[in-house]
């Protein structure tokens, strides 16, 4: 199976947004432009002197000499006639970078750029705030020469509006060994709105930078926090020039350039700058605030700071939940309803431990499946939910567990290993949630998609620790305390749980020899699971497999129909809409059966889903298929070679560029797979090279293990592929490649069929 | 208006290119209202457009007016017709009108927006759009709306298709007895399309109508000719009109369209000092002409940076040629007349020329503004002309790039003109040769060395690849392609003639080990031959609707000797085979010589447009083409 997980990088991005010169420019932002071109331009800077390229770079596509990210701010109190007054900032925000173009390619990504001139004005009560974008660009060429580029000559407009230009423009006389130099800066004034922003700054490129500079000046009325991780280093600070603010400065030299590796993690291996700024104090629960006028760095205490900032917005969107739907009544009602009826019918599960799983499941698919629009998409059901989506469903799962049932329900604040470690933790962003509801047994529940059924832990949150809030009743309302009560660690699994099984009866086809035959079945279930279930499912059989397990056992046109003369006016638009839905389903299978093999079927002649994987955590989610493929077989004078390597999935490859590691490993969850091959040997042919499927790696990290014989006219190959550990020390890659080249091995392997 | 596509800097592998070969947009189709495959569910019920010729007094004497009014009908789902009609400065929309289910629509506000088009840099296509509800099954929404055209030269062609299957549909010209109009049909047949004609002596103008039913929609298959070839449509020529006594000539020959270019080209005013500096600056110190128009040639392929604009007048009009050098970047046109200029400098006879791509179906029998989409450069050289075409970064000297090979082009030859047509290309211009030396080891192993030649448009091809490539990825990238991303087809030792220059010829040599490429079984060893199996599993779509255009007249030439280890024999060679079709030929040949396997094969393309009919016979021989890779050399030890 191919699994990559690549590095997904939050990066700096350069939105090129800012401004330049045209007739209509006003008197203001004309003085703004020459100035900032006299100081960015115009001024000598140490780090954009040098305009050679480095020997060590030679072979680059292309190099940033300089890259500078720069923030002044200057914040005056200002009194205004009526009466308003309030302090009125201004920021500059200034990126410049000067980077050597050394190829086509490089000059292809930098001939053209797109920007947007902004130069409006807003109305506050303090009067107007102006928000002005500019660019400049220049370029250097082999021999020194500058030319700067004139923009309003080369520019064209895109998007015209009063306040907004997008522009884009061509950049003249530019070519391979040249420099270009250019800035965007973004001139903005802003009222007293206590709106925290936040930066993000990546040690890592597209290409290596040589001065990689961050200068940001904040000043008397603006309190700032900041952290520097994964060995980036650590601002130097100074007062600022009137002495009531700071200047923060980084200088790094040559940071590389990122490269796609397999199986890595962005947060946890790559040097990153996290700083959040304030117009206003940075008030900290627990420990003093940061003032205005005061720069700090992240302590040790932030973790919990974090957390605890994140129980309290746990708080407010529980009472907004709550007091916004009238305490769930109109819920509350039909799930305690639906559980009447389902003990009925289910007498075995009239006891506690059922309940949080009914609740659970009752309301995942009271949200995802009880109404439906015919706008809705009926390809899909899966849908992924955001932090705040999930808290506005645990907030009603909690109180209607709490409340109705009386069961205790408790939220689990958890830094997933998807994410930054937790001593890194500096935004409520880096958190995820997790809720257990405290019957016999402890349950738990994941409200990060609605994929996740009943008592799940997603994988990226599986032995972690996890802080434990209780909810309270306080009232009508649920509420957690500030501090934690205890920690956990949570459950995790092993390779043997996450588990694929597939059985794959073989045959050549007799009418056309160089086809095969295949009847496929896969049973996929642990973390295996959710991939095939998001991939091969439609809306309609997630509506009816979920809805059949609180009890609704109609299939939608029928619910539909119930909701009345509304429901009925559109049941024809509705049944046309499943119906194609179930047409298109079938290209589910044949592109799962493309990714797999990397090989399209001649043919797909049958699916089913056998088992949805939906009725319990350990339930599998099981599928088979018939379909013909080309290609296997080759010819050979009266005989034919079988590529029986290929008949299970193509094997993930390590490339030559890719073998030496010295970055630990990153894998998703420990995971297995165990192939069954039953291969007909057709009458009047004999199997040659049946012991070159027998091959073998097995260490402390993970296996490829098959073994083959004959049975009958069968030829039958078992095989096992597991990675122990999620988790692997760089030291181990070795190990994994071993195992990892003999699946490849096995792909390759064919086995002979002689004419007797 | 004049555009071009350009197919560098793909990526793709060759059998996708097939399928992903540039798709231009030679009229302004609105593709976003376009419907999905098979879908049913809207369908344009009735559409009229009507388009009169009026005197006008505005700065163009003539203008065309347009009233169309089309009905939408929601025949499934209710859903949104995202509606939108394309103009631009010489077109002007206005008089919208929106009804949803019978009532007048309120809250709907058209937008107006500069339409950006991938492949062109700047344009002044604008997109008026909004979303029509259809409100349930049944339901019909409805849009009118007046169009001017404000310059009879660019109301050059009117479409019978749309976005959706169209039940009724009629297209009618009222052209006053003043004006000179010419229609031309394209595509008619196969269609329920009906023409009348009547005299309106009213207006005393001829009114021409053509009422079509069940017109199928607009398919967007990759690949797929232009649409003047495949889709109903017709071409407006409008030649000449009698204003007030005073007659104006449009295009009504060949002759007038050229006057017209001409004048344009007359407007230019290049700085020739700028030019002839530069020009000498690049041939200091070459003696021989052929030299120097190369490394003229040569220089402006690599140099400017092709960026299209269509902008107005500037979408017809060159740019100068000293300020294309000053910005290193110009299209096609702006390309052509630097090219031009400079040679020009050096005294040689070079001119403008016009040319229509394979993209259009048309050619200059039918004078229109539709009728061309390029401009390159002729060279009058020692008697015989060259035509070159800078936008084309890594075609040679005398080469042509498919799309612009066979074509008629109009070149500029003073107050005349000259037509002629491009030199046809062989598919021999574009040969891939391979030679592999191979050697058995007793592994299974192959091991030997290859070496590869590109010329044309194959060089071009892989060229782009190379060129888009980044440089400290480039050893890699080149490896892998060469390798087919096999880890088993060990690359060494790579040597790659120069990769930028006036070669007409790219070479690649290598040392292989390709592992287990042979498979033992018992006392036998089996071997496929053919490691790069071009062509296999290009097979078509059963459902595909359009002919497929292939990118170029391919030829590729395989020739491998495999040296048979002592102490083996061969067995068994699979039989030789050839294929012909008039878009494909392929032979494939096995032989021994002494210890040696040779093996041979050739594909050839002679035909780049494989006509649905042709669909069955293409993929059953590429079909047969799979099995024939397939089949294995049997060696056995004695």
């Amino acid at each position: 199976m191919k699994r990559l997980t690549f590095f997904s990088v939050i990066l700096f991005t350069l939105s090129c947004t800012f401004v330049f010169a045209q007739k209509d420019e006003s008197k203001d932002y004309a003085k703004i432009k020459e100035e900032l071109n006299e100081k960015i331009f115009g001024t000598a800077d140490p780090y954009f002197k040098d305009n050679t390229l480095p020997d060590q770079y030679k072979n680059e596509s292309a190099v940033v000499l300089a890259q500078k990210h720069s923030i002044e701010s200057d914040s005056r109190y200002k009194f205004r006639v009526f009466g308003h007054s309030g302090v009125k900032y201004n920021f500059f925000d200034i990126f410049r970078k000067k980077l050597l173009i050394n190829d086509q390619s490089a000059l292809d990504e930098y001939s053209q750029l797109s920007f947007t001139k902004l130069q409006s004005k807003s109305w506050s009560i303090i009067g107007k705030l102006k928000n002005y974008t500019f660019i400049n660009i220049r370029v250097i060429k082999p021999g020194g020469a500058v030319k700067s580029v004139n923009i309003d000559e080369s520019a064209v407009t895109i998007k015209d509006e009063k306040d907004e230009k997008k522009n884009k423009i061509a950049i003249p006389d530019l070519a391979i060994g040249d420099i270009i130099d250019y800035y965007v800066a973004n001139y903005y004034q802003e009222d007293d709105d206590a709106s925290t922003t936040p930066l993000t700054y990546v040690l890592g490129d597209d290409y290596p930078v040589v001065n990689y500079i961050i200068s940001l000046q904040f000043d008397g009325r603006i309190a700032a926090e900041y952290q520097s991780i994964n060995g980036a280093p650590d601002f130097k600070i100074s007062p600022d020039a009137d002495g009531n603010g700071h200047v923060l400065n980084m200088l790094v030299k040559n940071v590389p350039k990122i490269k796609g590796l397999i199986w890595s993690s962005a947060y946890r291996q790559l040097p990153i700058i996290r700083l959040n700024y304030k117009r206003g104090k940075i008030i900290r629960q627990g420990i003093s605030p940061i003032n205005e006028g005061q720069v700090l760095k992240a302590t040790n205490r932030y973790p919990d700071l974090i957390e605890e900032n994140m129980a309290s917005i746990i708080n407010q969107i529980f009472l907004d939940g709550a007091s916004s739907s009238r305490m769930y009544s109109a819920t509350r009602g039909s799930v305690k309803k639906a559980w009447k009826d389902y003990i009925i019918k289910h007498p075995k599960a009239d006891k506690p431990d059922s309940i949080p799983a009914f609740v659970f499941r009752y309301l995942n698919w009271s949200d995802s499946y009880g109404s439906f629009e015919l706008q809705k998409n009926y390809d899909n059901a899966y849908y992924p939910l955001d932090l705040r989506e999930q808290l506005y469903r645990i907030a009603k799962f909690g109180y209607i567990l709490k409340n109705d049932f009386k069961t205790d329900v408790d939220v689990l604040i958890v830094c997933a290993k998807t994410s930054y470690a937790r001593n890194n933790l500096f935004s409520l962003a880096d958190l995820s949630l997790l809720v257990s509801a405290n019957a016999s047994t402890p349950q738990y529940f994941s409200f990060a998609d609605n994929f996740d059924f009943q008592n799940t832990i997603p994988y990226y949150l599986e032995g972690q620790e996890a802080k434990v809030y209780p909810l309270e009743m306080k009232r009508s309302y649920v509420t957690v305390a500030q501090k934690e009560s205890s920690v956990l660690t949570l459950p995790t699994t092993d390779y043997k749980s996450n588990h694929e099984t597939e059985l794959i009866l073989a045959k050549i086809d007799a009418a056309n020899p160089q086809q095969v035959s295949v009847k496929r079945k896969v049973n996929a279930k642990g973390y295996l699971k959710k991939d095939a279930q998001a991939y091969l499912t439609i809306y309609e059989e997630m509506a009816q497999q979920t809805g059949a397990a609180v009890g609704v056992i109609d299939d939608l046109i029928t619910q539909n129909n119930n909701k009345g003369r509304a429901g009925k006016k559109t049941e024809d638009e509705l049944k046309s809409l499943l119906e194609k839905a179930r047409t298109k389903h079938k290209e589910d299978f044949e592109k799962e059966i493309e990714r797999n093999y990397d090989n399209k079927a001649k043919e797909l002649k049958s699916y089913k889903i056998n088992s949805f994987g939906v009725a319990a955590a350990d339930s599998p989610f099981e599928f088979e298929e018939e379909f013909d493929m080309e290609g296997w077989v080759k010819k050979a004078g009266n005989n034919y070679i079988v590529d029986m390597g290929k008949l299970i999935a193509g094997q993930l490859e390590i490339k030559k560029e890719q073998r030496e590691r010295t970055k630990d490993i990153y894998m998703p969850y420990p995971r297995s797979f165990s192939y069954r091959i039953e291969f007909v040997i057709p009458d009047g042919y004999t199997a040659e090279g049946i012991d070159k499927l027998n091959l073998k790696s097995e260490n402390e990290t993970g296996a490829f293990i098959s073994t083959a014989k004959k049975e009958a006219n069968k030829l039958i190959v078992e095989i096992n592929k597991y990675y122990i550990n999620s988790f692997e020390p760089a030291a181990k890659w070795p190990s994994l490649l071993s195992f990892i080249d003999k699946a490849n091995e096995f792909n390759q392997q064919k086995i002979l069929l002689k004419k007797q | 208006m004049l555009q071009r596509t350009t197919t560098t800097g793909q990526s793709l592998p060759f059998f996708l290119l097939l399928f992903f070969a540039s798709l231009i947009i030679g009229i302004a189709l609105p593709l976003i209202t376009t419907a999905q495959d098979d879908d049913k569910n809207i369908v344009i019920e009735s559409k009229n457009q009507s388009f009169t010729f009026n005197k006008s007094k505005g700065n163009s004497p003539v203008e065309i007016i347009e009233q169309a009014s089309e009905v939408y009908r929601c025949d499934e789902v209710r859903t949104n017709v995202l509606f939108s009609e394309m103009y631009n400065e010489n077109e002007e929309i206005g008089d919208v009108d929106i009804k949803v289910s019978d009532k007048k629509a309120k809250g709907i506000v058209p937008a107006y927006e500069y339409y950006s088009i991938e492949s062109i840099f700047y344009s002044d296509a604008k997109v008026c759009y909004f979303r029509l509800p259809l409100e349930k099954k049944g339901s019909k929404s409805s849009v009118s709306f007046t169009k001017t055209y404000k310059d009879p030269r660019y109301f050059t062609s009117v479409y019978f298709t749309d976005g959706y299957t169209a039940e009724t549909k009629t297209i009618s010209f009222s052209i006053p007895r003043w004006m000179k109009v010419e229609i031309k049909e394209y595509n008619l047949e196969g269609s329920d399309i009906k023409k009348s004609s009547v005299y309106d002596s009213k207006a005393d103008a001829d009114v021409i109508t053509y009422t079509a039913k069940n017109l199928s929609p607009f398919n967007q298959e990759k690949g797929a000719p232009g649409s003047s070839y495949t889709y109903p449509h017709l071409l407006v020529m409008c030649k000449s009109a009698d204003v007030n006594g005073a007659k104006i000539t449009y295009f009504n020959t060949l002759a007038d369209q050229y006057k017209w270019y001409r004048q344009l080209v007359n407007e230019i005013g290049n700085n020739n000092t700028v030019i002839e500096q530069k020009a000498k600056e690049l041939t200091n110190g070459i003696t021989d002409d052929t030299e120097k128009i190369k490394t003229i040639y040569n220089w402006v392929q690599h140099n400017i940076r092709y960026i299209a604009f269509e902008d107005g007048i500037a979408g017809f009009k060159p740019a100068r040629a000293d300020a294309v050098l000053n910005k290193k970047y110009g299209d096609c046109k702006g390309m052509a007349n630097l090219t031009c200029s400079l040679l020009k400098s050096l005294g040689f006879d070079a001119r403008l020329c016009w040319i229509g791509t394979n993209h259009i179906a048309y050619d200059y029998s039918t004078p229109s503004m539709a009728v061309d989409n390029h401009m390159i450069c002729a060279l009058i050289f020692r008697g015989k002309k060259y035509f070159l075409d800078a936008t084309e970064t890594n075609i040679g000297f005398g080469e042509y790039a498919e799309r612009i090979q066979g074509r008629q082009v109009l070149i500029e030859n003073g107050d005349n003109y000259l037509l002629e047509k491009i030199p046809a290309v062989v598919p021999e211009q574009n040969t891939q040769a391979e030679k592999n030396m191979l050697s058995l080891d007793a592994n299974g192993n192959l091991k030997g060395i290859v070496s590869i030649s590109y010329k044309g448009e194959s060089r071009s091809d892989l060229l782009s690849k190379i060129q888009s490539t980044k440089k400290d990825n480039l050893q890699t990238s080149l490896t892998n392609y060469l390798a087919e991303n096999n880890s088993q087809y060990q690359v060494n030792d790579l040597k790659t003639s120069r990769l930028e220059g006036a070669d007409s010829l790219l070479t690649i040599n290598y040392n292989v080990l390709y592992k287990g490429a042979a498979s033992s079984f018992d006392k036998e060893v089996y071997i496929e031959p053919d490691f790069r199996k071009e062509l296999d599993g290009a097979t078509i779509e059963e459902k595909r609707k359009s002919d497929v255009m292939l990118p170029f007249r391919m030829n590729i030439v395989t020739e491998e000797s495999i040296t048979v280890p002592a102490g083996y024999k061969v067995s068994q060679l699979p039989a030789n085979k050839e294929w012909k079709h008039p878009n494909i030929f392929i032979s494939v040949n096995y032989s021994r010589k002494g210890d040696k396997i040779e093996y041979k094969k050739e594909v050839r393309i002679p035909d780049i447009l494989l006509r649905k009919k042709s669909f069955a016979d293409w993929n059953r021989i590429i079909k047969e083409l799979g099995n024939q890779y397939r089949e294995q050399i049997v060696l056995e030890k004695q």
